[in-house]
């Protein structure tokens, strides 16, 4: 159970940070500023809820 | 919880105790993370001075209006917190039997809900209702605000999604065993316990 939270901690943090990427990449382009700002602040969200996830599953693996 | 059981905090010793800590933990990092958003590319999400307009309107200086929103921000994040761990927290067990349980995992989660809910309530009602009756304009379900579009929407979940992760981790009762039995203590405290030569 342990391994399967901490799988998919990594996989919404791993997906986070390529969304970000992605929104980072394109948010200078003048007509994509909304979708990009979109993505980043998308992909902010999917690294956080990852990262809270691995946080509450690791007082349970002691 | 099971009868007869007793709950241990993170923070505090009773469930108000420990959500009004909590609260005030999330909305504090929430409301300062909105403040940092402009750093990462995106809109700046000032609750404070928005809560200052919407009570006092655009009479006084930017300081008085963020200050007096800020008070106010403050007391509702707080509330919101408290009505979380107090009704929403045990009602949510009832509701989803998975949910159940009193661990970290799923404190966290329920946490989340409820910051997810909240982004709900602000994006479709608060934000239409409110904000656009003292002439800010926001299109529905937060789909712009101002001069800025569809990425405001998007922002109000991480700044909702930052408070109820906050509010979950912090948050956190467990059961600690059978009430007038002594809790049994964590690997790290029996560790400590023999390494100091106690029994």
């Amino acid at each position: 159970m342990v391994r399967k939270i901490t799988l998919a901690s990594a996989g919404l943090v791993l997906l986070g940070i390529i969304v970000t990427a992605a929104g980072a990449v394109i948010e200078p382009t003048a007509n994509l500023r909304d979708a990009g700002q979109s993505l980043i602040a998308l992909g902010l969200t999917f690294l956080l809820v990852g990262l809270g996830l691995f946080l509450s599953s690791t007082p349970e693996a002691a | 919880m099971a009868e007869g059981t007793a709950a241990r905090y993170l923070i505090g010793k009773s469930a108000g105790r420990s959500g009004l800590i909590s609260a005030l933990i999330a909305t504090h990092v929430a409301t300062v993370s909105g403040l940092w958003f402009a750093g990462a590319r995106l809109p700046k999400f000032d609750f404070n001075t928005l809560n200052g307009y919407l009570y006092l309107g655009f009479t006084r200086s930017p300081e008085v209006t963020f200050v007096v929103g800020g008070v106010i921000h403050y007391m509702n994040g707080i509330l919101w917190g408290l009505i979380f761990a107090l009704v929403i927290h045990p009602t949510m067990g009832k509701w989803v039997k998975a949910l159940a349980p009193l661990t970290p995992i799923n404190n966290y989660l329920k946490g989340l809900l409820w910051g997810w809910a909240l982004w709900i309530i602000s994006s479709a009602i608060w934000m239409p209702l409110v904000i656009a009756s003292i002439g800010i304009p926001v299109g529905p379900f937060l789909t712009s605000f101002g001069t800025v579009g569809v990425q405001a929407v998007f922002t109000n979940l991480l700044w909702h999604t930052i408070y109820g992760l906050h509010l979950g981790l912090f948050f956190n009762p467990t059961i600690a065993g059978p009430l007038g039995a002594k809790a049994m203590p964590t690997p790290a405290a029996a560790s400590a316990t023999v390494a100091l030569g106690g029994r």
